[in-house]
């Protein structure tokens, strides 16, 4: 799980991530990671996407 | 049509880019001219409660209203659930005040999956109300649902008769969407045909499980849940697929 930078309007971006990422159960580092920049958040998931694997890019 | 995702008049399509689903009544009039200079003659307007709280589907008279779902989300705006669905219930009520063209019907549209369903089923209607939904008591209800990596099959149960719909689309939120399409279709008498083609014809939803093709190995869906409800559609979506 990969948290990441999502359409914040007004808001600060760091400041959604840390809320939500209260509301996330696993351990930073432990399968879930925040990268601030979406798009080096996208280019994180599919470098360590295996075969099989399903990659979901979600948000707006 | 004028949708979250983008714009399509006459089959050419344009990416909505101002992360509005709807835009202000001015550009919005500008673009159903153009539709309308191009030769559509129907527009099929996606509604947010923001449009509707804003006024930006001002002067637009509704013959048909759709309500798809309700969940959480814009709770910025709106501050709780029932203003919410009071901001969405306002296009349903206005329907039947809204200018009539000559031996056109007013339609109202409803999901009865919905949790807030029987808020609008209890609206007065206009001419016609038609119920969808996956629960079998819905006048037109999904059933044999078969998931697929390519697809999905499944039949539409209507008052009359049963369709078979196979669709490249994935998941129940498409199967939910498509008797959607399929009740307006039938109330502006589209025959069974013509709507069976165009359901069976579309390729994807740019956005809605969209599939990014790779040679990795392993399959990437852009998807634009940002809500509780549409995250666990697109997980639980993922997993019936086999």
């Amino acid at each position: 799980m990969i948290l990441t930078e999502d359409d914040n309007y007004t808001e600060n971006s760091l400041k959604i991530i840390n809320e939500v990422s209260m509301g996330i159960k696993r351990k930073e580092g432990e399968l879930f990671w925040i990268v601030p920049s979406r798009m080096d958040a996208i280019r994180t998931a599919l470098v360590i996407a295996e075969k099989e694997d399903v990659v979901i890019i979600a948000g707006k | 049509m004028f949708s979250t995702a983008n714009y399509s008049i006459n089959g050419q399509w344009s990416e909505n880019n101002i992360k509005m689903t709807s835009p202000s009544p001015f550009i919005l009039q500008k673009l159903l001219k153009e539709a309308k200079e191009a030769g559509c003659e129907y527009a099929v307007i996606e509604t947010s409660s923001h449009s509707i709280f804003y006024n930006r589907n001002y002067g637009i008279d509704y013959d048909v209203a759709v309500l798809t779902n309700i969940s959480q989300d814009h709770l910025d705006l709106h501050k709780t659930m029932e203003n919410y669905a009071a901001t969405k219930l306002q296009l349903f009520t206005n329907l039947v005040s809204y200018r009539r063209k000559p031996g056109v019907r007013k339609v109202a549209v409803i999901n009865i999956d919905s949790d807030y369903a029987s808020m609008f089923l209890r609206e007065p209607t206009p001419d016609i109300m038609y119920s969808y939904g996956m629960a079998a008591n819905a006048q037109i209800s999904s059933q044999n649902i078969h998931h697929y990596k390519e697809g999905t099959e499944f039949e539409i149960k209507m008052p009359s008769n049963i369709i078979s719909i196979k669709t490249k689309l994935r998941g129940n939120f498409n199967v939910s969407n498509i008797l959607a399409a399929v009740s307006v279709l039938i109330s502006q008498k589209i025959d069974i045909p013509t709507i069976v083609e165009a359901i069976e014809s579309v390729e994807v939803i740019p956005g809605r499980l969209e599939e990014i093709e790779n040679n990795r190995g392993f399959m990437v869906f852009v998807d634009y849940a940002h809500t509780e409800d549409s995250l666990r559609n697109i997980l639980e979506t993922i997993k019936q697929m086999e």
